[in-house]
């Protein structure tokens, strides 16, 4: 088996997996990609910022809005996290938040990073 | 066919957007619950919704929720998109009105699967209404035949609402649309021949 099987593959986002998820539109998928770069720090921040102010609905918010692209995108640690926060949020539990939030920040931090330097002729 | 979208991540309406256009659907989106329910409370409504379940302003399912409250002659075929992958979520989906529910993250082959059978359901209703309108619209032109109808046990002649004798054929040719033709029956036939042989000179 290959990494391009998408089964040993632990790159933070699956490409091969998310370019079937748009039934192989390799040019519908670069257009997303290019959508979420565009004001993804800028969510993961006020991500962050919920969780440090203690705001469970912001938090919940935030977290929601951030799961469907990371979803369509196949980055699905970010994706497991960012459904701990959501969860956290609505449950008004951001005790462990923090926690989270930080794992959640690194991992996007990766995320966005393979985004950046992606070779789409690989694809 | 024309659908509308309503998700308020840009992302997924693109998606939804790209894939539906590519099946031959024309495609309206929306960006909130109030944006989508002003499109289905709007005039000539598309005939079926993908609704995500969390969007700003009004839900997924509040919309699902004032559409079937509104009702309408043909109803709506309501999709929720939703990440909420519980029996309970889903029930409360169900009860406010959705037909079928698109779990997010979904997969393009899903996706034309779900919509596919909210066309054919669509087709399947619009039918029934137009036979139900064709119907209603033959028993207008229909005078309903009932109760006692006094007829002459000699000539078989039928007294009208007017108390005038009619023939049988012509009253209810009038208040049924039926029409006969004339023919004799083996009976008759047999009456009237052995009648005509009496007229025969001996």
């Amino acid at each position: 088996m290959t990494p391009r099987d998408g089964q040993l593959d632990d790159s933070p986002v699956r490409m091969l997996l998310a370019l079937g998820r748009v039934d192989g539109d390799k040019d519908l998928l670069k257009e997303l990609v290019d959508t979420f770069q565009e004001d993804l720090s800028e969510r993961v921040s006020s991500l962050a910022a919920a969780i440090r102010r203690g705001d469970d609905r912001e938090t919940f918010h935030a977290a929601h809005s951030l799961r469907g692209p990371l979803g369509i995108l196949c980055a699905e640690k970010a994706l497991a996290l960012a459904g701990e926060l959501e969860t956290l949020g609505r449950a008004g539990q951001l005790g462990e938040a923090a926690t989270v939030g930080d794992a959640f920040e690194r991992e996007m931090t990766k995320v966005a990073a393979f985004l950046s330097d992606f070779d789409w002729k690989t694809l | 066919m024309r659908i509308l979208i309503a998700d308020d991540d840009l992302l997924t309406r693109r998606i939804l957007e790209k894939i539906l256009a590519k099946s031959g659907h024309e495609v309206v989106a929306a960006a909130s619950g109030s944006e989508a329910w002003q499109i289905l409370s709007g005039q000539d409504p598309p005939a079926l919704a993908i609704l995500d379940w969390m969007m700003p302003q009004m839900t997924g399912v509040e919309v699902c929720r004032k559409v079937r409250e509104a009702g309408g002659s043909v109803p709506t075929y309501l999709v929720v998109l939703t990440s909420r992958g519980q029996t309970d979520d889903l029930v409360t989906a169900f009860e406010a009105g959705a037909d079928d529910y698109i779990t997010k993250p979904f997969e393009a082959e899903e996706l034309r699967a779900r919509v596919s059978v909210g066309v054919r359901m669509i087709t399947l209703q619009q039918q029934l209404a137009d036979r139900i309108l064709a119907l209603e619209e033959s028993l207008a032109h229909v005078q309903q035949l009932q109760g006692l109808i006094p007829i002459c046990a000699w000539c078989r002649q039928v007294r009208s609402d007017g108390n005038f004798w009619e023939k049988v054929e012509s009253y209810l040719g009038k208040r049924s649309g039926l029409q006969f033709t004339h023919a004799i029956c083996p009976t008759c036939k047999a009456k009237q021949i052995e009648g005509l042989k009496h007229l025969r000179p001996a």
